[in-house]
């Protein structure tokens, strides 16, 4: 397989197209309308289940995995530590009527964020917003 | 699919959820080191097989033999007998509601109550009931959910 190093810089004016995997090992910046090249950040992990199922199809990134401490009541570990918890996590959880609540451990007790993994609950968004397990739950990780 | 299960502090079983593309990167035995908490010493590798497909009574899941390749999950009765009380207890909020209407409606009318003191008798003594008690398993328990008063059975949706 042909590789380029480059040590330096390309300044390509016109397209670059890239056929292999391309591994960039410093920032990353573009223009891709944001008015300025800029520095972008990806998706350091993701992960997606079925609460319902007991969770036997789990996808997700190669460095997260899900702990299921209880009804609505999860772990997103990362098995390759994020370098602080600077991160920001967003989920989503359905389809019936559950809201992800990130951060709190079942019991409502505070959980903060360590660099690996964060605790985070579902609950429903109406009654006593008692905690439940959803057919669908999302989460994923930027930093 | 392997899983890491392993008992968490209150006495529930936790199982560890390893994604496809992390058990290409490493093996189960490395996430088990990566992601079982500090403090617990003790864990076991299963197939997903003998995580219960029921999740009713999650919170009464009580690992049996944690710590060797045999390892199981079995439902602590005692347990799931609370959480069944709990899950009448929240059904009931709303039929309250609807009854306390349905009273002050009478009230104001000079209606007779008594139908409606007895309905909201019944679902304060819901919990209670002798069926419960006696349970000796989870099926047991999913029967003990009067209709006529609590509305649908919610193990049977």
């Amino acid at each position: 397989m042909a590789q380029l190093n480059v040590n330096g810089g390309i300044n390509a004016t016109g397209s670059l197209d890239v056929t292999g995997n391309a591994t960039l090992k410093s920032d990353v910046l573009m223009n891709s309308d944001f008015g300025s090249a800029t520095q972008v950040f990806g998706v350091k992990a993701w992960i997606a289940f079925k609460a319902t199922s007991n969770a036997n199809v789990t996808r997700g990134s190669g460095n997260a995995t899900m702990t299921d401490h209880g009804t609505g009541d999860f772990t997103m570990n990362f098995t390759t530590a994020m370098p602080d918890t600077g991160y920001s996590m967003v989920g989503t959880a359905g389809h019936n009527s559950g809201v992800i609540v990130l951060g709190l451990t079942g019991g409502g007790t505070g959980s903060s964020p360590t660099t690996t993994g964060f605790r985070f609950s579902v609950r429903a968004n109406y009654s006593n917003s008692t905690l439940m397990d959803e057919e669908y739950i999302n989460l994923i990780v930027v930093r | 699919m392997k899983k890491i299960i392993y008992t968490q502090e209150n006495g529930v079983i936790a199982v560890v959820h390893p994604t496809d593309q992390s058990l290409k990167e490493l093996t189960i035995e490395e996430i088990a080191q990566r992601v079982v908490p500090v403090g617990i010493s003790t864990y076991s590798i299963v197939e997903h097989t003998t995580i219960p497909a029921d999740r009713s009574f999650r919170n009464a899941w009580t690992g049996v033999g944690i710590g060797t390749a045999g390892a199981t999950i079995t439902e602590d009765i005692a347990k799931a007998k609370e959480l069944h009380k709990t899950k009448i207890r929240e059904a009931r909020v709303d039929k309250f509601a609807e009854l306390d209407v349905e009273y002050q409606r009478a009230t104001e009318t000079s209606a007779d109550t008594s139908a409606i003191v007895v309905k909201k008798q019944a679902l304060r003594d819901a919990p209670a009931a002798s069926g419960i008690a006696t349970a000796v398993n989870t099926t047991d328990l999913k029967a003990q959910w009067d209709t006529s008063i609590l509305g649908s059975n919610p193990y049977y949706k």
